[in-house]
């Protein structure tokens, strides 16, 4: 579970301060399939980083099973991404020089991979329709397959709560679709809360939940 | 396909070559950044150790004590010459401890073939200002005449001379000259037909202890029976032939008592500037020839040398540095994404950085060791170059000339590896330093 009270974070311009979020007040379920919409500079990235512990707020608190991440030291908070949450970046973000299983054993590459934990991204990938691509370079894969290389890359830790910025951004209607699709279907057969920010009426209309943001607020849950 | 270690280290190395190997054109531009400075600096610092110990050599084979040595007016050592009475009175200059008479002609082995890649005079052209002094000092001892009768000659001629040196063995032993320097067979008894050859001359002739070899000046031509090999650990003199005082006399047409040089080593604590001046007071006609001041000066110039050497060292491993260090941070840059993107799916500040070590580690290693291994090929390739770039010049023995000790080796690994390693790291702890987002926006 995901809640997050009174949260506002304010990016400083020299003299000018910015309104990234304020006064967020949200709770998202277990299991929930949500989107974040709002106009271009709303704060929809700023919120998804807040609930990803990549940045700290301004003030008020985050928490994730009742956890506040913004207390936590880096190297916690740091564990907390590894373990409990996935990110799909808009421009994929994957590492160009390996190929798409090492781009999906990624995240466990410190800690050295295991022989199941191998398995279990080859099933992923080949779940994922990516079955002949699995030693091919992100730079050789189209960009709906490198997506789907990058959701494989946010399930290997099996996280509770998955966060993707625009990650139909990039893509083509067709590839898109069948990118929500599959998200839909972690979702439902995994549990596995996803939050989707997008400026498409499409995908936000395929999410159980839509918010709304506009400068840095909640206008419409 | 992966490897399926399962250490965190295996498969940190693992994402590390693959990086390296990924991005080839960038790996390959850091590995020549560390090789070239490493290379440069193993070469420069051969071959100042070379010129080094040829020096160290060449005031070795002077003795314990410094000399001076008396020639004819005009003529240098080899078409001057000097009356017997003139040794004399020398001997008789307050401070003189020995007298040593020489002659010296540069001659032409007859049915030999020299294999030597240069004559002696023009090694030390080849040393820069250091051998400037040699060789300004060489026309000198040589007399104006002489240094024009030399240039006049054939490149041809001139690669195949020897000097050679008629001695009193008696004489030279005392000063530990040539007799006391035998690395085989030994000094010749008899006082007609027997020689010793230096053993560079050895080396580039094919001749040895038992051998016979004809020796030409001018017209005259005599055969010479070889009884050892001598080394002094000065070119100018193991390339060369040492025969008796009586047959150089012979073969050069000279007088009974008439010799080339007298060479003369004072007293202890007397210096050898005085005794010159004395000899110049005493006799006429003689010109001085203060070896200890040559040596001096020499040393001065190798001094001056080494100097440059360091600044050009110097700057030769901040620049590699500093290039090491921009192409760390540029690739660092371009990486900024990729690394914001680690720290956002879960990977610690020390993780990055152990990354990035591996990688810059594993360059700074092989541009290292390829830079040494170029560094101490390089004399081999110029040698090798040198004569189809430029056909008319003369080959200088790089290969001769340059020594490269395990002092070098061993800085030349400290410098590679600490600029590579450390021009990796500074840019990393900058870049794990970032938080994700900003990573993310610095594009
Ligand atoms: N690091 C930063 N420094 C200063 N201002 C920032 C920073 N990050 C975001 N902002 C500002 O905060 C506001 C919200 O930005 P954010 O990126 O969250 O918007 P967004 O809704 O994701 O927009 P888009 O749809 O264009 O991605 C914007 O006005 C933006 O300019
Ligand atoms: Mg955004």
């Amino acid at each position: 579970m995901i809640e997050t009270r009174n949260v506002t974070k304010i990016y400083k311009l020299g003299d000018t301060d910015v309104i990234g979020a304020k006064e967020i007040n949200l709770k998202i379920e277990e299991g929930e399939f949500l989107s974040i919409m709002g106009p271009s500079g709303s704060g929809k990235s700023t919120l998804l980083y807040l609930i990803g512990g990549l940045d700290k707020p301004t003030s008020g608190d985050v928490l994730i099973d009742g956890v506040n991440i913004v207390e936590m030291e880096e190297r916690a908070l740091c564990e907390v991404r590894r373990d409990k949450i996935g990110f799909i970046f808009q421009e994929f973000n994957l590492i160009s020089t390996l190929t798409a299983i090492e781009n999906t054993l990624v995240p466990l590459i410190p800690m050295g991979v295991s022989a199941d934990e191998m398995e279990r991204g080859m099933k992923l990938l080949e779940s994922f329709d990516l079955k002949d691509r699995i030693d091919h370079l992100p730079g050789q894969l189209s960009g709906g397959q490198q997506q789907r290389v990058a959701i494989a890359r946010a399930l290997i830790n099996e996280p509770e709560i998955v966060l993707a910025d625009e990650p139909t951004g990039e893509l083509d209607t067709k590839s898109g679709d069948e990118l929500i699709q599959l998200m839909e279907e972690m979702n439902r057969r995994e549990g596995v809360t996803f939050i989707i920010v997008t400026h498409d009426p499409v995908v936000s209309g395929k999410t159980r939940r839509t918010i709304f943001l506009q400068d840095g607020m909640i206008v419409k849950d | 396909m992966i490897s399926r270690g399962r250490t965190g280290n295996m498969k940190m190395r693992h994402m590390a070559y693959r990086n390296l190997l990924g991005r080839m054109f960038r790996t390959i531009l850091m590995l020549l950044a560390v090789a070239i400075a490493v290379a440069l600096f193993v070469g420069l610092s051969s071959l100042t150790e070379g010129m080094e110990e040829m020096i160290g050599g060449a005031t070795e084979s002077m003795g314990e004590w410094g000399c001076v040595d008396a020639m004819g007016e005009g003529g240098g050592i080899f078409y001057g010459k000097l009356n017997g009475d003139v040794g004399k009175t020398i001997d008789r200059i307050p401070g003189v401890r020995y007298v040593v008479p020489r002659v010296y002609a540069m001659t032409e082995l007859k049915g030999v073939e020299l294999k030597r890649p240069v004559s002696t005079g023009q090694i030390s052209g080849m040393m820069g200002e250091a051998g400037g002094i040699v060789m300004e000092q060489m026309v000198g001892m040589m007399g104006g005449t002489a240094g024009k009768m030399l240039e006049g000659k054939g490149i041809a001629e001139l690669m195949n001379s020897v000097i050679l040196i008629g001695i009193d063995p008696t004489k030279e032993t005392i000063i530990q000259s040539y007799p006391t320097k035998m690395i085989e067979g030994s000094i010749f008894d008899s006082p007609i037909g027997g020689a010793v050859i230096g053993k560079m001359l050895a080396d580039e002739s094919g001749l040895g202890v038992g051998d016979e070899v004809r020796v030409a000046y001018g017209g005259k031509r005599r055969d010479f029976n070889i009884t050892g090999i001598y080394e002094v650990g000065n070119p100018l003199e193991d390339e060369g032939i040492v025969v008796s005082l009586r047959d150089a006399r012979d073969l050069k047409g000279l007088g009974r008592s008439e010799v080339s040089i007298f060479r003369v080593i004072p007293e202890p604590h007397v210096e050898t500037g005085t005794i010159g001046m004395w000899i110049k007071a005493k006799c006429r006609g003689v010109s001085i020839m203060d070896q200890g001041a040559l040596m001096k000066a020499i040393g001065e110039q190798i001094d001056q040398f080494k100097v440059y050497e360091y600044i050009v060292e110097a700057i030769v491993i901040l620049a590699s540095f500093g290039f090491i260090l921009v192409m760390t941070m540029r690739s660092i840059a371009e990486r900024t994404k990729e690394i914001g993107t680690l720290r956002a799916i879960g990977w610690q500040k020390p993780d990055v950085l152990r990354l990035i070590t591996i990688e810059s580690t594993a360059i700074a290693i092989i541009g290292t060791i390829l830079g040494i291994i170029i560094g101490i090929l390089l004399p081999y390739f110029f040698q090798a170059m040198m004569p189809i770039v430029f056909p008319n010049m003369i080959v200088p023995p790089m290969t001769e000339l340059t020594k490269v000790t395990s002092a070098t080796i061993i800085y030349a690994f400290i410098i590679g590896c600490t600029s590579g390693i450390v021009g990796g790291i500074v840019p990393a702890l900058q870049a794990s330093e970032m938080s994700p987002v900003d990573a993310f926006r610095a594009e």
